[in-house]
């Protein structure tokens, strides 16, 4: 199958293309940084041997209609779609100068709905199709960290609901992660028992690729954690130090 | 980043840094500043190597891609944090193996590089650095540089076993061996003490691809033991492009207090005697290569105070001085020797690279005071007999004793200055030596 990761060139992204190279896939990696997307493609296709293909976008400033030209013209068809790329920013947590607060919208909510709405109809229209995106647990309620982050990954979350209203009944499979932290940059040093590797969660993706549609949260302690803050009042939550 | 405390592998050398694990190439790009800075690969080393006091240790786990690979040259281009193990399974597919592999496959090519390690037969095939042709160093002064016997040839020589001193290295391109097989025979022949076994071992000499020995010394003062004598066969198990094996964790749960002492470390190694019968026995290249992935617990039963290793490569001419007095040495201490084993060693030393001609021999015992003083009083025969320890692997070593058996010491110590007058690189090695 046709595979194109957005947001390929590092963390879950990467994680995401080796177990898909692994399975046989053929790919297409998106990221901003041609030199590290030509450094994965060039990993996975001697190691697995598969084609790589790569394609270097700014996500906060690109055609979304230019976008979906090139991938057809590297694949012909894309039968998986993988919105991976997303960062966060460590002063949101109040006013945010504009141009930060416009890079994480960007980023994280306007891109990935942009390239999902270019590539819906060509989704819909495959025998057999996967569209992917990535949530965070910063988006389960509104609080004073992360505040434009878990707002962008909270709205790209409806989006992946209304996308699989919109394509119930296609063959295009829906799916929408909720995941906690990694050990990735974004997650700078953090570790602990609620620090997941991304080559664990790409794997987990992978492996449910064809299982149920909808919105998940991997792990089970992220479950517990996600159940309670759903369920605290808010005259508890506001107290909270989360 | 964050703030931590890096201990090394076996808890001797212990410092207060932080780390940041970058993943993408433009991060160095926005790099500036006086540092202190260090490279870190898998953080196994024995010595302080890859972190030190204040020092911004930059992780280079993420940047393991394997960039190129040439078939007729027999050449492998890959970036430094690139395991062992994943290059194992990638080569072996194409016919090829790292010609030198220490026996974790966690660590990392610059960790191999930046230490110049040896593997199984040092006296076949070399340091792992005489198997590198070309080399990328970044450093933020001077931007990214490409490094090769004839191109800044001054600047490869340091940096190959230059400790990370001399910047991070992105990537490198190894020349590769031809893989002679998947297994390995193994034949163990068993021997009395140490002084048969350096016999046993120069017979073989020039006759197997991997030549060793392991000796009990905590029960068997003469250290009987076994000559291990490794030859390739072609018959052994697939491959696997990904390997899975259990990895050296510094954050691991310790015990509180090692369980290794004479008593157990004596039981412990009459159960291996006893259970290592001598004769051939089939290995899997994988687990020939890397016994150590195999044996975690081993050293965890050392426990938080953990232990000391040292490896001196011995003149052939002083070995029959050299082990009577460490013996003396080791009972006038009362330490007993966890682990025991010899190689041999040839070739031209330089710099601060562990090499030389000789018998080189490893001996690791619990951390203690009576151990340091142990070792202390073995760095004095070490020098007295003409003998050179490995700085990499010991995380006590103190500058006057490199100083006296490297004569080089003030040599890298200059040119490595001359580079880097800020010197931005550190480590908690590199201050201890005096560096």
């Amino acid at each position: 199958m046709n595979m194109v990761i957005v947001g390929a060139s590092a963390g879950l992204g990467r994680a995401l293309a080796e177990e898909l190279a692994a399975l046989g896939h053929r790919l297409l990696l998106v990221a901003s940084d041609a030199r590290d997307l030509e450094a994965v493609g060039r990993d996975l296709t001697l190691r697995y041997g598969g084609p790589v293909g790569t394609l270097a976008i700014d996500l906060q400033n690109f055609d979304a209609d230019a976008f979906r030209g090139a991938v057809l013209a590297r694949l012909d068809s894309v039968d998986g779609l993988f919105l991976v790329a997303g960062f966060g920013d460590e002063d949101d947590c109040g006013a945010l100068p504009k141009g930060r607060a416009l890079a994480l919208t960007k980023i994280n909510f306007v891109a990935p709905l942009l390239i999902a709405n270019a590539f819906l109809d060509h989704l819909a229209a495959r025998p057999r199709a996967h569209l992917v995106g990535i949530g965070s647990m910063a988006a389960i309620r509104g609080r004073s960290r992360n505040m434009v982050y878990g707002a962008s990954k909270r709205g790209l979350e409806f989006y992946f609901e209304a996308l699989r209203h919109r394509l119930s009944g296609a063959a295009c499979k829906v799916q929408f992660y909720r995941v906690g932290f990694m050990a990735t940059t974004m997650f700078k040093g953090r570790h602990g028992p609620l620090v997941a590797k991304p080559e664990q969660v790409a794997k987990s993706i992978v492996r449910r690729l064809d299982g149920r549609e909808g919105a998940f949260t991997l792990s089970l302690p992220w479950k517990l954690i996600s159940l309670v803050l759903r369920l605290l009042p808010y005259s508890i939550f506001r107290r909270l130090d989360v | 980043m964050a703030d931590r405390t890096f201990h090394s592998f076996g808890f001797g050398e212990s410092a207060q840094g932080s780390l940041e694990e970058p993943d993408r190439l433009r991060f160095f790009d926005a790099v500036h500043g006086n540092g202190p800075l260090l490279p870190r690969g898998a953080g196994v080393s024995l010595a302080g190597a890859s972190f030190g006091p204040g020092v911004r240790a930059l992780g280079m786990r993420h940047f393991n891609r394997v960039l190129a690979f040439d078939d007729a040259a027999g050449t492998v281009t890959v970036e430094s944090g690139a395991t062992l193990a994943t290059l194992f399974g990638f080569l072996a597919r194409k016919g090829w193996m790292i010609a030198v592999q220490p026996g974790y496959p966690g660590v990392t090519v610059g960790g191999c590089i930046a230490g110049n390690v040896h593997g199984k037969s040092q006296y076949e095939e070399g340091c792992f650095g005489d198997w590198v042709e070309e080399l990328e160093l970044w450093h933020p002064r001077h931007g990214r540089l490409m490094l090769s016997p004839t191109r800044e040839s001054d600047l490869f020589a340091l940096t190959i076993g230059g400790f990370g001193l001399t910047g991070v290295i992105l990537s490198a391109r190894l020349r590769l061996a031809k893989l002679k097989g998947r297994g390995v025979a193994l034949t163990a022949l068993p021997v009395g003490d140490i002084g048969e076994a350096a016999t046993v071992m120069k017979e073989h000499r020039g006759r197997a691809d991997f030549l060793y020995t392991w000796h009990d010394m905590a029960w068997s003062p003469r250290g009987r033991g076994f000559v291990f004598v490794g030859k390739l066969t072609a018959e052994g198990p697939e491959v696997p492009v990904r390997a899975s094996f259990h990895r050296f964790d510094q954050e691991r749960f310790t015990l509180p207090v090692g369980l290794m002492n004479r008593w157990s470390l004596s039981a412990m190694n009459c159960l291996y005697s006893s259970s290592r019968r001598s004769g051939v026995r089939q290995l899997s290249l994988w687990n020939a290569m890397f016994p150590f992935a195999a044996i975690p617990a081993y050293f965890y039963l050392y426990g938080r105070r953990g232990f000391l290793e040292h490896q001196v490569v011995i003149p052939e001419a002083a070995f029959a001085t050299y082990i009577p007095r460490l013996r003396a040495l080791a009972g006038r201490h009362r330490v007993p020797f966890g682990l025991a084993a010899m190689k041999l060693f040839r070739g031209p030393q330089r710099l601060l690279t562990f090499s030389g001609d000789g018998i080189s021999l490893a001996i690791e015992a619990p951390q203690s005071s009576a151990t340091r003083a142990l070792f202390a009083d073995i760095d004095l025969l070490d020098v007295a007999l003409g003998c050179r320890a490995n700085i990499l692997k010991d995380a006590r070593l103190p500058a006057a004793a490199v100083a006296r058996q490297y004569p080089e010491h003030d040599v890298f110590r200059d040119r490595l200055t001359a580079f880097d007058p800020a010197r931005i690189f550190r480590s908690s090695l590199s201050l201890r030596i005096g560096l």
